[in-house]
């Protein structure tokens, strides 16, 4: 559904590129996460694939047609959610929703489900001035799906969101997902991009560095050991000078290859007080910031 | 590698929503309608934009039951005649809805810019070009029927309903100017209401037919004063033929809207 390929592009009288030569697709059904820290292009590709910005080379398309032909009609297969939420202010959260999805051809969605499934019927009939920063995220999102769009681009939507409401918001991306729509989604949250997307890309200074799916990349990126851990006992807490009294106290690395027949571990695995065995996966977190060199904000 | 800086011919293409271009029209118009209603709608919901159409009725009728004793007054004590030039007070009347439609929508334009409701538009079917003609179009058509009922509301200087209608439709040319303006130069309301402040020197842009050659010539570039010159008519004070008046007053306004549109769009994308 989407598919770029040696994507590159310069804004006027900038030093260098702020993208590339990039390459990737999305599939429909598929929900693809967008990562890396501000300014390293993941922006500009969206712009570019929303037929924002012109000027690029290489290719970007969404259903087959070159993003700097978009017009209405390629529009019109879209969904988009921006970072910053824009509304009338003056108007309703249910006006807006209606006025904007009444420009898309085909059938709607009735948008109150989707008020109150997100949490602000409530604030439906008022005025989108007086939503709070939270509303106008989960308004953002009834406005990118109403349509029922092919392609959905979505920039930080769980952004503001506590919890429950951000479980909410990537259920319903899942669910767009499952029924075909190709997710495009731009966050900094790697825990909602782990729990979203099918695979996700980490773009730096303008190049993707790494493109895979997030179990694979934390694998690719962790270690291949498991550690065991088990209620720590009198010698654990003495050892760590009684600061780690209930956590976890967790054993010797061992590793995967040979596990099987590694007595270390097997005894480890009978001493008592067992809670679990971890891998040593990575984090999507931690990739983040070996692949960039930045804390996540 | 390709580069893609020019947009290819959108026939026969097909698209992600899978449309055909023969609904397309149709849908367009419809999508422009339905901007319109938004846009009165929010009219509706500003104290301030709601009182705004009827300005330039308010100064006609005010103009209208003040200025011939006023006149009069005028005339006994010092011998000059002001109703000498209600054509042109008249002119500068049926202007006027053009700038205070203008003003309205400028001032809608400096919100959504604010807002970033521009921006989205630019990634809808209707795009930014269509969200931006329905809004000027919309108060451009409002500015030229109040043009057109000022006149008769200020009930004096009238000559011919055609050089009325020729100043109207000016004046309508006017509310695309002041909101393309505005947009392009304020970054908010504030800003918006001193760039008024300084545009309003334009209204007394007609009074430069008063003036002689060359000084008269400064105001050629601006379309309020060719709207003077086909209000005054030729051989009743004007030199210039009303129809040369209202070709020039058109190609000002057009020259000014493109320069305009160009600054508007560099400052929104």
């Amino acid at each position: 559904m989407i598919r770029v390929s040696g994507l590159s592009f310069a804004y006027p009288r900038a030093k260098g590129e702020a993208v590339r030569g990039i390459d990737f697709a999305v599939a429909p059904g598929e929900v693809f996460g967008f990562l890396g820290p501000s300014g390293a292009g993941k922006s500009t590709t969206q712009k570019i694939l929303l037929g924002s910005l012109r000027g690029y080379s290489g290719s970007a398309t969404v259903g087959g047609v070159e993003a700097s032909g978009a017009d209405s009609r390629y529009r019109a297969g879209i969904g988009a959610a921006f970072e910053f939420p824009c509304f009338y202010q003056k108007l309703t959260g249910l006006e807006n929703v209606r006025l904007f999805a009444s420009f898309y051809p085909g059938p709607k969605e009735d948008p109150r489900p989707l008020f109150e499934r997100l949490g602000i019927a409530d604030a439906m009939d008022r005025r989108v001035a007086e939503y709070s920063k939270g509303m106008r995220m989960r308004l953002n999102l009834i406005r990118a799906v109403i349509h029922r769009p092919r392609v959905l681009f979505l920039d930080e939507p769980t952004s503001g969101l506590d919890p429950a409401n951000a479980r909410v918001v990537r259920d319903i991306v899942r669910e767009r997902a499952s029924e075909g729509a190709a997710v495009f989604l731009t966050t900094h949250d790697m825990a909602a991009a782990d729990a979203t997307c099918d695979r996700v890309a980490f773009i730096v200074d303008g190049r993707i560095a790494a493109c895979d799916a997030p179990a694979a990349l934390k694998r690719r990126y962790g270690k291949r050991a498991v550690v065991v851990d088990r209620e720590p006992g009198p010698e654990a807490g003495a050892a760590a000078g009684g600061s780690a009294a209930g956590a976890a106290a967790a054993s010797p690395e061992f590793p995967l290859d040979g596990l099987a027949d590694d007595a270390a571990f097997l005894a480890e695995l009978r001493k008592p007080g067992l809670l679990g065995v971890r891998t040593l996966d990575s984090s999507l977190d931690g990739i983040f910031l070996s692949l960039t060199g930045k804390e996540l904000a | 590698m390709r580069s893609h800086d020019r947009r290819p011919a959108a026939a026969d293409r097909p698209s992600p929503s899978g449309t055909r271009p023969s609904a397309t029209g149709a849908r367009l118009a419809a999508a422009e309608a339905r901007l319109v209603a938004a846009d009165l709608r929010l009219v509706g919901r500003d104290p301030l934009l709601c009182v705004m159409p009827f300005v330039p009725f308010l100064a006609a009728v005010a103009l209208r039951l003040i200025l011939p004793p006023l006149a009069a007054f005028i005339a006994k004590a010092t011998g000059f005649e002001p109703l000498g030039y209600a054509a042109l007070i008249r002119a500068v009347l049926i202007l006027f809805p053009g700038t205070f439609f203008g003003m309205m929508s400028g001032f809608l334009l400096l919100d959504d810019r604010d807002d970033g409701v521009s921006a989205y538009w630019s990634v809808s079917p209707v795009g930014r070009s269509g969200y931006l003609a329905a809004r000027l179009a919309l108060f451009s058509a409002a500015a030229l029927i109040a043009g057109l009922a000022v006149g008769p509301a200020f009930g004096l200087g009238g000559r011919a309903f055609a050089l009325d209608a020729g100043v109207a439709v000016v004046g309508a040319m006017q509310a695309p100017f002041f909101a393309l303006f505005l947009a392009a130069f304020a970054s908010d309301k504030v800003e918006g209401l001193a760039t008024l402040k300084a545009l309003s020197a334009l209204d007394l842009a007609p009074l430069a037919v008063l003036l002689p050659m060359p000084a008269r010539a400064l105001a050629w570039p601006f379309p309020q004063y060719w709207a003077a010159e086909l209000a005054l008519g030729q051989g009743t004070g004007s030199a210039v033929h009303p129809l040369a008046a209202l070709g020039l007053g058109l190609a000002a306004s057009a020259a000014w809207l493109a320069f305009l549109y160009a600054r508007y769009r560099r400052r929104v994308d």
